[in-house]
């Protein structure tokens, strides 16, 4: 079969690889309908997280059809239409009865790596680098899915694959930034970061009763696409004064929630972003936390920073002192889609959640490369790019 | 190469710097250090009633009298908790593999018997291809299951 593989710092490329098989009983066998660029895979493709190895392929955002099924698997059969969550959890253990599906116990097969890193290891994601599990992911004609029966998830017939395809991992990141974050109905929440994740955690921010929503960013077509598809407020970071902006919109207060969706090649119009490339680039500190010293900054006292935006190792200028003083309750995760994909994929149905416009170009992914780079660059209003195996 | 290229080329290169870290020990600096000792208690928690560990899992059970087990209930919804430690001087190795490595990779996979019923398989279609840079990614990987800090 095809499949889009890193082959080293920026370079991809699209080559023949063996077919994925049936290996545990609770596996199933995707043919990949739809499988979507990541802003977390810029981090891959720059190096910053240097767990890649040449011929990895990448992608960890799909939907495909069931082709192969294990003999324990009970609720997927050949000729299935499925999402399946980024992250690879076995429903069993204590934190996925628990619903925090990325901890997973049993996810990732290179568990040392990760608690060397962390102190423990988080569960494994598709196509995310083998301190994750080094699972080939889905940027390819067919897929492994492990632990079926939890992970893959029928697609409604009222759901389009377009729309179905963001359920895999930006839309429960974004609901579940809101919803850990504690968005309550009359809540003002700012969300730092316009791509995919952010939309969606602003549009979740609003379906849970804010009563504001602010989303920040710098580049002027996808506050436009923000303003326009999920309906909330939009700040350009680079023509406003962003902290004066939120105490205007929030009674002086600062925001009740605010939600990072940016990670760890974050920018900055000043000083700090220059020294924060150098420290990087040095490997004195491993990522880049711009947008989450403004969230943190900016919110309201005894307010909730959620951090979705990737992170993978140190960060320098961590403002622990306001995080203190102003008693912030500041929180992470992965993404537990399982807890919210049903969910959202009824939202879907109704119509109360859209995603196809973020997927602003779509190609065959033998134009993978090309792909990466209109996303990596935001060349030409892009905001994702979707693959079409097999094409 | 471009300056571009060069750059990420760096990047990568000063990846394999924070492996090798890892790999080694802890980066954040707080190791076992001198306080490493091969014979300590080694523990899991699995999610599953302590009724249904009398008979140890396989992967454990292999090992026979070169470690020591003990079951102690989790509290509250925890499950239980197993316990285990070398027996001997925590030298000799099992199977032909190092001490510590045999008795992590089976605690590991004892508790995905018990909470899953089977191991989880590693993908066998991988394309990854060795490189200078890679080797010390390549190295952790082959030992991933029965290192760290378990």
């Amino acid at each position: 079969m095809k499949a889009l593989m890193w082959t080293g710092a920026n370079e991809l490329s699209v080559e023949d690889v063996p077919d994925p098989q049936i290996q545990n009983p609770g596996d199933v066998i995707l043919r990949v309908r739809r499988t979507v660029t990541c802003g977390s895979d810029l981090h891959l493709l720059g190096g910053y997280i240097p767990f890649l190895q040449k011929g990895d392929v990448l992608g960890h955002e799909f939907l495909g059809e069931v082709v192969e099924v294990g003999p324990d698997v009970r609720n997927h059969r050949v000729g299935d239409r499925v999402v399946v969550c980024s992250f690879i959890a076995c429903g069993r253990c204590w934190y996925c009865k628990h619903e925090l599906y990325s901890c997973c116990d049993n996810g990732n097969t290179n568990p040392a790596i990760t608690e060397g890193l962390w102190g423990f290891a988080p569960g494994g994601c598709f196509g995310y680098s083998h301190a994750m599990g080094g699972w080939v992911g889905s940027h390819a004609d067919y897929i492994r899915v492990p632990y079926a029966d939890h992970g893959a998830f029928h697609v409604p017939d009222g759901v389009s694959d377009e729309r179905a395809l963001f359920a895999s991992d930006s839309a429960p990141t974004g609901w579940m930034g809101a919803d850990l974050g504690n968005v309550r109905p009359g809540d003002v929440v700012a969300v730092w970061g316009c791509g995919a994740v952010g939309q969606l955690a602003a549009r979740a921010a609003m379906l849970l009763g804010a009563e504001r929503v602010i989303a920040i960013d710098r580049y002027d077509y996808r506050l436009r696409a923000t303003e326009e598809h999920i309906g909330c407020e939009t700040l350009n970071y680079e023509q406003t004064d962003v902290g004066a902006e939120l105490r205007e919109r929030s009674g002086g207060r600062g925001p009740d929630v605010c939600i990072e969706a940016v990670g760890m090649e974050a920018h900055s119009p000043d000083a700090s972003y220059a020294y924060d490339q150098v420290k990087q680039q040095l490997r004195l500190q491993t990522d880049r936390p711009t947008a989450v010293r403004q969230a943190i900054y900016n919110c309201r006292k005894g307010g909730t920073v959620f951090v979705l935006g990737v992170f993978a190792g140190f960060v320098d200028k961590f403002p622990l002192g306001a995080v203190m003083n102003k008693g912030l309750t500041l929180r992470s995760a992965q993404q537990h889609g399982h807890r919210y994909i049903p969910m959202l994929l009824e939202r879907m149905e109704r119509d109360e959640l859209v995603t196809e416009h973020l997927a602003t170009h779509t190609m065959a992914l033998s134009e993978g490369p090309r792909g990466y780079e209109l996303f990596k660059q935001k060349q030409d209003g892009c905001i994702r790019s979707v693959f079409l195996p097999g094409g | 190469m471009g300056l571009r290229g060069a750059a990420a080329a760096a990047a990568v290169a000063a990846g394999t710097a924070v492996i090798k870290t890892v790999v080694s020990g802890t980066p954040s600096g707080w190791g076992p250090g001198a306080h490493e000792d091969p014979t300590r208690w080694r523990v899991v928690t699995v999610n599953r009633p302590i009724s249904e560990l009398e008979a140890l899992p396989a992967p454990l059970a292999d090992l026979g009298d070169a470690v020591e087990v003990r079951l102690v209930p989790a509290p509250a919804d925890r499950g239980t908790e197993i316990h285990a430690r070398l027996t001997g001087s925590g030298h000799d190795r099992i199977h032909g593999q190092q001490p510590l490595e045999a008795l992590r990779s089976a605690l590991r996979e004892a508790k995905q018997v018990a909470e899953v019923g089977y191991v989880l398989e590693a993908d066998l279609n991988t394309t990854a291809k060795r490189t200078p840079l890679n080797e010390p990614l390549r190295q952790a990987t082959r030992h991933a299951g029965g290192e760290g800090r378990l």
